[in-house]
């Protein structure tokens, strides 16, 4: 897997020089054979024996460390979500990149292939670090990596300013980790995670608990939680979209992996539940996240900014689940609860990494197509772009939770922890928790509409523009890439018992209790139950084959009782539109279609709005009316504008007192080192 | 003084190494400067050498090698490539004048050996004698950086500083690991790059290299 990422990266910049179209192509096979690699090592891993733990030492570059992978069932999990989706974008790649942007000249996309591999490479061994310096050292060359890639797609303004986002938030996040794992190091006095966990035994309370925090606020900028989300809606548009694809599919992905061996494994007391504080934060911070995030992606007529909010949204999701398996770990009653609820985060992860990469696919077939990512100016693709039609809604029905897919499976199996979690609190805990599933379930609706708008505004209706009318479908390797990611959301949904072997291993590793099938899957890998007591007694159960069955079943029927109750043949008709032609703007548009909701919401959008009339001297003949409307995001208006205020009013203090002359800067660095110097010859 | 040879061999090229910074002070043209860098990096890969070589510490030589490749004559070819670009500019007239300059220069040595005798007395390596003026050396790089006006001479003055600071290592600790070292190249072949970047923004914007020009920038 390594050779295949090195060969990747080294043949890309080899061959910068002599064809850049070759560059592309090879860098992008090597990128496919790596994650094909790394799929199997984690298939392999995943269904061996339980319990096995893979450990390779590394070669000594610093004298001061020895470095490992150490691949456990969490790690290989997440080996394989990044595998899955690696493998699509590998394939789906060169034939977007060449597409979209023909006249980038090699060195572009030489540096492009180089970067890939090294994005998916650091991914991959981040997963498998067995310790704390290869842990950063991946996590820093994955942030480089996917800035290049960012600012690698197009020459202008907003790409740089996008990329410089992301770069300051990046980094702000790495250095609350540095922190929380030096501080671990320093009382180790190695870097191996087996020796961080010896010494994390000898915390004490508020400590352990500080480092959590420390930790979690790095991961959950990575992750892209409200509010430390602001950089993920401008940083992943602006990427290729199949580095889209893996940015928001994995690389948030990646973060919880973080989060959750940090937190389950490193950080956690040798008996006894985690402090209370842990799991109820990231129990907020996730609902908070999954309604923020789909609210704000109902609003955006960017198609590619859409996504992205709901990356939010999802990693929210994934956050509920992963706190209340903090809170109920070791709970005297929880059980085999935090098993489900761990589950749940689990699949949902390896959901959302298979329909948030086919969506950004999708979206990306459209772009390198239309070259417009506004929805409201696409319109009618789907007569002009089938398959990738009806991949993107395959991808929209995932998203939006609805059965038979595999949104819903991890989605149910959320809502059977929150309500067994429910169950088990009493007073305001209890209630807490049934708000949190409430929050969940008006996520649930909100996507569905959001997932309406995006997919009839884009692909339904007439083409409100000539390139929208000009579309042609996308090339087959592109297709093949969304296939792979479409098929994999229709396996997972109908057949989720099989993932829940997969399952297995790492909430077997992470939670040293019962693994996924022993707790949800009672009754064959077809059925999923959760047996929520030991006994089984209130578990409930539902066979997502059953009721893909059913529902195919259903349609059938429909279609055949259509077919025996049509008499008279159907007849072709112009539509009445009182006397006028119908034109594309008769349409629904995006905004028309989230009015309702941004009335409702007006509170959290502070929508506002702007109509200009442009009248034929009467007030009664109207030749245009102009209409412009936005809303804010309340994290970015009352957290970040107050911060940038506050520095420039800070730099302009300083900029009074500058004058502008070099020795005089580097005058001063001599007096302090003179001053610094004789003080300490007088110490001595 | 003393009859070791090492010690006697590390104190010739560190002395040798900070008259070659005294002589920036002392010219005014730019082609003189750029010979006199090249000689320092040359005696500093020499005092190298001669360290790996009394204590047997073969990596030294890679690092000699380096340096000598590095510093003795890529980075000269360069300053060489960027004066002919910029023509004869002299320095006419810098902030301090050169009888002042030498003047604290002086001090500044006597500066460095005070500084120093506290850091003399602990250490028993047969290189400390070369300590004194290591640190002389930097405090005579950063006067130079400070007190002089065109672009070149204080990009000058910072390379002279990084000798100081490896001088310093190499006579120091008696040689650092060849990471460390190879650290420390890439970080000062890229302050350099950069550097040699932002010469030719202000040679283009301003049609001379005087840094006096930049006070304009502020507004």
């Amino acid at each position: 897997m390594a050779a295949c990422y090195g060969a990747g990266a080294l043949l890309s910049l080899l061959l910068a020089r002599w064809s850049g179209r070759l560059a592309l192509g090879l860098s992008h096979l090597a990128a496919a054979a790596g994650a094909a690699a790394g799929l199997a090592l984690s298939l392999g891993l995943l269904l061996g024996e339980p319990g096995r733990t893979l450990i390779q030492p590394l070669p000594n570059i610093f004298p001061f460390a020895k470095l490992s992978l150490s691949i456990d069932g969490l790690s290989a999990y997440f080996l394989l979500v990044v595998s899955v989706v690696a493998v699509a974008a590998a394939i789906y790649g060169p034939a977007y990149l060449r597409a979209h942007s023909p006249d980038a000249g090699s060195p572009r996309q030489a540096a492009q292939g180089f970067a890939l591999n090294v994005f998916l490479g650091c991914m991959a061994f981040l997963c498998c670090a067995g310790d704390a310096l290869t842990f950063l050292f991946c996590w820093e060359g994955m942030t480089l990596a996917s800035y290049v890639l960012v600012v690698s797609d197009d020459r202008d303004g907003e790409n740089a300013r996008a990329g410089l986002l992301y770069m300051v938030m990046a980094h702000g996040g790495t250095a609350l980790l540095l922190v929380a794992f030096l501080a671990l190091t320093e009382r180790a006095g190695a870097f191996d995670f087996a020796a961080l966990r010896a010494a994390a035994t000898g915390l004490n309370g508020p400590t352990r608990t500080a480092l959590f925090f420390l930790a979690l606020g790095g991961f959950a900028t990575k992750a892209g939680v409200v509010p430390l989300h602001v950089w993920l809606p401008r940083a992943h548009p602006a990427a290729p979209s199949h580095v889209s694809a893996l940015m928001s599919g994995v690389m948030l992905k990646v973060a919880i992996y973080g989060l959750l061996r940090f937190t389950f494994d490193l950080l956690a007391p040798v008996a006894g539940p985690l402090p209370f504080s842990w799991g109820w934060t990231v129990l907020f911070v996730g609902t908070t996240s999954a309604v923020l995030g789909v609210l704000y992606a109902l609003q955006q007529h960017d198609l590619k900014r859409l996504l992205a909010f709901h990356s939010v949204e999802n990693i929210g999701i994934i956050l509920i689940g992963v706190g209340l398996a903090m809170i109920l770990w070791r709970q005297s009653t929880g059980g085999a609860l935090a098993t489900v609820a761990l589950t749940a985060a689990l699949l949902h992860t390896v959901n959302h990494a298979a329909f948030k990469g086919l969506l950004f696919l999708g979206a990306g077939s459209v772009l390198s197509r239309t070259h417009l990512r506004n929805i409201e100016e696409l319109g009618g693709l789907a007569r002009r772009m089938p398959w990738t039609a009806g991949l993107f809604l395959l991808g929209a029905i995932a998203i939006s939770a609805l059965p038979p897919l595999n949104g819903f499976v991890s989605e149910w199996l959320t809502f059977q922890a929150l309500l067994g979690g429910a169950t088990r609190f009493h007073g305001p805990a209890g209630l807490v928790i049934v708000f949190s599933a409430a929050m969940l379930a008006l996520t649930g609706g909100l996507a569905a509409a959001c997932f309406a708008k995006a997919f009839g505004v884009t692909f339904l209706g007439r083409p409100r523009t000539s390139q929208a009318e000009h579309a042609t479908e996308a090339p087959p390797s592109m297709i093949a890439g969304m296939l792979w990611l479409g098929a994999l959301c229709v396996a997972l949904g109908v057949a989720p018992g099989y993932a829940m072997r997969l399952l297995d291993a790492p909430t077997a590793a992470l939670l040293h209790g019962p693994g996924a099938s022993a707790v949800v899957t009672a009754r064959g890998p077809l059925v999923l139950s959760t047996a929520l007591t030991p006994s089984g007694a209130n578990g409930t159960a539902i066979s997502m084959t059953m009721v893909a069955a059913l529902l195919i079943a259903l349609s059938a029927m429909a279609l055949v009782l259509r077919r025996g109750v049509r008499r008279a043949p159907p007849r072709v008709a112009p539509t009445w539109t009182c006397g006028m032609t119908p034109t594309a703007r008769f349409d629904y548009t995006a905004t028309a279609f989230a009015k309702p909701l941004r009335l409702v919401f007006a509170a959290l959008y502070h929508p506002r709005r702007e109509v200009t009339r442009e009248t034929a001297g009467t007030p009664y003949v109207v030749r245009r009316i102009h209409y412009a409307g936005e809303i804010v995001d309340l994290a970015e208006t009352h957290i970040y504008h107050r911060v940038e205020r506050e520095i420039s009013a800070l730099s302009q203090l300083i900029r009074a007192r500058s004058t502008g002359r070099i020795y005089g800067y580097i005058g001063f660095v001599l007096a302090a080192l003179f001053v610094a110097l004789l003080l300490l010859g007088v110490a001595y | 003084m003393i009859a070791d040879p090492l010690s006697q061999l590390v104190m010739l090229g560190s002395s040798g190494m900070l008259l070659t910074a005294l002589i920036v002070l002392w010219r005014k043209g730019i082609p003189a400067y750029v010979t006199a860098y090249r000689w320092q990096s040359w005696l500093l890969a020499a005092i190298t050498a001669t360290v790996g070589y009394y204590g047997h510490d073969p990596q030294l030589y890679w690092v000699a090698a380096v340096l000598l490749a590095l510093k003795g004559i890529a980075i000269p070819a360069l300053l060489a490539t960027m004066q002919r670009r910029f023509g004869a500019e002299r320095e006419a007239t810098p902030y301090v004048n050169t009888e002042t300059s030498l003047a604290i220069a002086g001090a500044l040595v006597l500066f460095a050996y005070v500084i120093a005798r506290p850091w003399m007395t602990i250490t028993t390596l047969p290189t400390r004698q070369g300590l004194p003026l290591a640190l002389a050396l930097l405090f005579v790089s950063l006067l130079i950086v400070v007190s002089r006006k065109k672009a070149m001479t204080q990009v000058i003055g910072f390379l002279m500083l990084e000798n100081a600071i490896a001088l310093l290592a190499a006579v120091g600790t008696y040689g650092v690991p060849l990471l460390v070292e190879f650290g420390v190249f890439l970080d000062a072949l890229m302050g350099f790059l950069v550097m040699q970047i932002f010469v030719y923004h202000i040679h283009e914007t301003f049609d001379t290299i005087d840094v006096e020009e930049l006070t304009r920038l502020r507004h």
